[in-house]
């Protein structure tokens, strides 16, 4: 990650881009900053956008984690087993590639029309980036790393555990946060209907109503949120990876 | 083989037997042959080196030597009850496990108890003069001092044998000798047999009572060298050793020559 005086530097300069366009353009359509932030602190304090803030977080983080979770032990068995890397990986060179944003009814007819379906629809995207590069990431194994340990005596469960998971878990943890964008993208989707909680739901409202302070205020909610994400998938490779981070 | 017969007797008297050896890697259809007819023997005591041009196949040996290749034809014996330590070429260690933990890995798997896995550790960092970096990663230390990390780990099981495939060809030539020093110490005082595949002919002389030579595609033995002065002080320093490596370079030479013409 960057300093963290970089970071707030290119935030102020981000803000001062905002300002100068704001001023430039003269329109109803781009509010000033200051008016925003404003805006978003009397509703975050109010506690209605914290409330939005956090359901959208949590229909996030539990459609990531779905992903994730289902996607990882299935990426590492397909990357280490021949047998099944033959059978299935056909299925994915043949599903991977499809938008998978238009299963969204039969989503919606599988688990209806509420949290279950949004979190399920983000779980899916998720699911093939990850699998894809969890299977690749395995199959790029060093091979003298396991045989590195079947010469100390190890059997296959273990082989997984000492080795085939951490030689991945870098490239799957990058992985992760990249596909942070999509997820909050995927959960904009999801929120843009058949719910009056969350992000999603607030950016359509505001916008219909042409109330465009409300409607930037709950976009830089949605910023923010995409971005504490992020944070949070970095410090955590930082935590489970640290021989990546030596000085 | 009926374990009474006269003639394991005389096998138990070495501690590695290779029979009339031979193996093909099976790639996308194509055959390969790698070995062809290896056969050698290494008395318990002695040490053995193994040498040829890039390619012959020295690391295919020594995986059939650790048991993580097996053999279609021939086969690699070991005296019973013997113990393998193993370093492979390159990505021995486990970047992702500090020192302490790559060299508690062994002990780990067979599950000693955590306070003598830990003692044990200990000892083995202590003797390759790493105690103060348990805690470091692979990727901190120089490469002379993960080779020591390695050959922790390797000894940190007590084995009989000590396989290693090119263990110091990418260290500077004073780590190098070092190292050489303290496999001569391991195998001269602690009695372990080190098996060191090299391409480095002063090594293999150095090294290896008995040098194993292999020609090239297939790997098959074109030389064995009876290295009996291997191990005594001042050997390397001795005329006797230069004569050795010489007849070596030449042998060595003489296969590459046939093979271009
Ligand atoms: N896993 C494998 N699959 C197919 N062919 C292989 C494999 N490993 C090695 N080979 C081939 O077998 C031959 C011998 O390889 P090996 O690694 O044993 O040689 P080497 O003597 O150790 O070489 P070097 O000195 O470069 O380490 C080479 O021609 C190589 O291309
Ligand atoms: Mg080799």
């Amino acid at each position: 990650m960057c300093a963290k005086r970089d970071l707030l530097l290119a935030a102020a300069l981000l803000l001062c881009g905002w300002e100068i366009a704001a001023l430039l353009l003269n329109s109803m359509a781009l509010p000033q900053p200051w008016q925003v932030l404003t805006e978003f602190g009397t509703e975050l304090l109010s506690g209605r956008l914290l409330d939005d803030i956090l359901i959208s977080g949590l229909r996030a983080l539990a459609g990531v984690a779905l992903g994730a979770v289902s996607a990882i032990p299935l990426g590492l068995l397909i990357g280490n087993e021949p047998a099944l890397n033959r059978r299935l990986s056909p299925f994915i060179y043949l599903l991977y590639p499809m938008p998978h944003v238009v299963l969204l009814p039969l989503v919606i007819i599988l688990f209806g029309i509420g949290n279950l379906s949004k979190i399920v629809l983000i779980g899916v995207i998720i699911f093939f980036q990850i699998l894809v590069t969890t299977r690749d990431a395995s199959r790029d194994i060093p091979p003298n790393y396991l045989y590195s340990l079947q010469t100390l005596g190890a059997g296959s469960w273990q082989l997984y555990c000492h080795v085939i998971l951490p030689a991945t878990l870098p490239k799957i943890l990058t992985a992760l946060r990249i596909s942070i964008g999509t997820a909050v993208a995927i959960l904009f989707f999801v929120e843009s209907f058949a719910t009056t909680r969350g992000l999603g739901y607030l950016i359509m409202d505001s916008w219909g109503r042409a109330d465009y302070i409300a409607l930037y205020s709950a976009i830089t909610g949605m910023a923010l949120l995409g971005f504490g994400l992020y944070l949070l998938l970095d410090r955590l490779e930082r935590r489970f990876c640290p021989w990546n981070h030596l000085e | 083989m009926n374990s009474s017969s006269p003639l394991t007797c005389i096998t138990e008297l070495f501690m590695i037997t290779v029979e009339q050896l031979s193996f093909c890697y099976q790639s996308q259809g194509v055959r390969q042959q790698v070995l062809q007819d290896v056969s050698f023997q290494v008395k318990a005591g002695q040490s053995c080196a193994i040498i040829g041009p890039s390619g012959c196949g020295k690391s295919t040996l020594l995986f059939l030597l650790a048991g993580l290749l097996q053999a279609e034809q021939g086969r690699v014996r070991l005296a019973e009850g013997a113990r393998c330590g193993t370093i492979l070429q390159n990505y021995g260690l486990f970047p992702w496990k500090s020192v302490a933990e790559n060299v508690a890995l062994g002990l780990r798997l067979q599950k000693v108890a955590k306070a003598e896995c830990s003692l044990r550790v200990r000892a083995a960092l202590e003797e390759m003069g790493l105690a103060a970096f348990s805690r470091y990663y692979p990727g901190q230390l120089s490469g002379g001092m993960q080779q020591r990390v390695a050959l922790a780990r390797a000894l940190v099981i007590q084995p009989d044998i000590l396989l290693m495939d090119e263990p110091l060809s990418s260290l500077d030539a004073l780590t190098r000798e070092r190292l050489q020093n303290l496999i001569l110490e391991l195998w001269q005082e602690r009695q372990v047999m080190p098996v060191v595949v090299t391409h480095s002919i002063e090594e293999a002389v150095f090294l290896g009572r008995r040098i194993i030579v292999l020609g090239n595609a297939p790997g098959r033995i074109i030389a064995q060298v009876e290295n009996r002065e291997a191990g005594k002080i001042n050997y390397r320093q001795s005329s006797l050793f230069f004569q050795r490596c010489n007849l070596l370079r030449s042998t060595l030479l003489e296969e590459c020559d046939v093979r271009q013409a």
